[in-house]
């Protein structure tokens, strides 16, 4: 009994330590160099970067550049994995502005917003780890989740900040 | 009102250059070239002596700005055997050796230049590793022509 509230209270402790690790600072979220909002563009760069097309076609035309063109698109997927963290990170800092002063919020809702930003984070972790570890077309499916979810907290976010009466319309998230 | 006859403007010029000057180019690879080569590396701005006699230069800029980054990044997000035919189409246009204009691109690199101005880093270093992809596909197709032609040509 105690080992299993040992190790519920420990897991509990690493899910903290590893949001807190991954949310990042204000000043950061004030970076204007990224992109905050989860546009559809994102989304075909994500989907040209993982393009099993594209592999089949270097993989038949020129063979020898594989391992460049590898390395390239792990390159890239890296980089488009940290762009969508930060867009959704900035998503859920506008959603607990808006939330923070709207008194109407539904407790379901918040639970789970909180929810899939803990979702994301751990698939985010594990999408990084794949690609690091072996290739960007290895973690297509995951990549693919990771920014479903990325989406609809952007979604969701978008709908609390236009509904908040006290947040300027123009917000992005 | 102002805003509104600023934004038909450049709707309108959007539409004129596509018609008449990028509708003829047969590739998107020599669309993005003709429009960069409106913009003013010192300034950034972009301009064309047939519309800025027309029009304001503001709207003309960003009409051009507009469209050049519309083009960009539909090639961005193209499949890279739509990229590498688009860049054989491109070379063909040029009336050169296409050996020597693919040898030329890959030391040179001169597709640095056609980026615009507000795309952000992800979307260049994917079109960057792109085009030295298709490149390197064409020069391979290049090599592999220049070897059956030796190979299929009488002994002397």
């Amino acid at each position: 009994m105690i080992a299993t509230l040992t190790i519920a209270v420990a897991l509990l402790f690493l899910l903290v330590l590893l949001a807190w690790m991954l949310w990042p600072p204000a000043a950061r979220s004030n970076n204007r160099g990224h992109n905050v909002r989860i546009e559809p563009y994102s989304r075909l760069i994500g989907d040209r970067i993982c393009s099993e097309e594209d592999w089949q076609f270097v993989k038949l035309h020129a063979p020898e550049l594989k391992a460049e063109f590898l390395r390239d698109r792990k390159d890239l997927l890296l980089s488009w994995l940290r762009n969508v963290r930060c867009a959704t990170a900035e998503s859920v800092r506008a959603y607990r502005t808006a939330a923070s002063v709207d008194a109407a919020v539904n407790p379901i809702v918040e639970v789970r917003i909180a929810a899939s930003y803990m979702s994301f984070l751990v698939l985010w972790v594990v999408a990084r780890c794949i690609v690091w570890c072996s290739n960007p077309l290895a973690a297509r499916s995951i990549i693919v989740r990771v920014r479903s979810i990325a989406e609809e907290l952007s979604l969701g976010a978008r709908q609390t900040v236009s509904k908040s009466p006290s947040m300027p319309q123009d917000t992005q998230v | 009102m102002v805003n509104r006859n600023l934004s038909q403007d450049v709707g309108r010029i959007i539409e004129e250059v596509r018609e008449r000057s990028l509708a003829p180019l047969a590739c998107e690879m020599a669309k993005l070239i003709c429009l960069s080569s409106t913009r003013d590396y010192n300034t950034g701005r972009y301009q064309h002596d047939g519309l800025d006699w027309r029009y304001r230069d503001k709207d003309a800029d960003t009409a051009l700005r507009a469209l050049h980054t519309q083009i960009f990044e539909s090639l961005v997000v193209a499949p890279l055997k739509t990229l590498v035919s688009d860049l054989e189409a491109f070379f063909g246009m040029t009336l050169t050796d296409q050996s020597t204009a693919t040898k030329l691109w890959k030391n040179l690199e001169p597709f640095r230049i056609a980026v615009p101005e507000d795309s952000d880093e992800l979307t260049r270093k994917l079109f960057y590793s792109n085009i030295r992809i298709a490149l390197a596909v064409l020069e391979n197709r290049q090599s592999k022509m220049c070897q059956d032609q030796q190979s299929t040509s009488p002994m002397l």
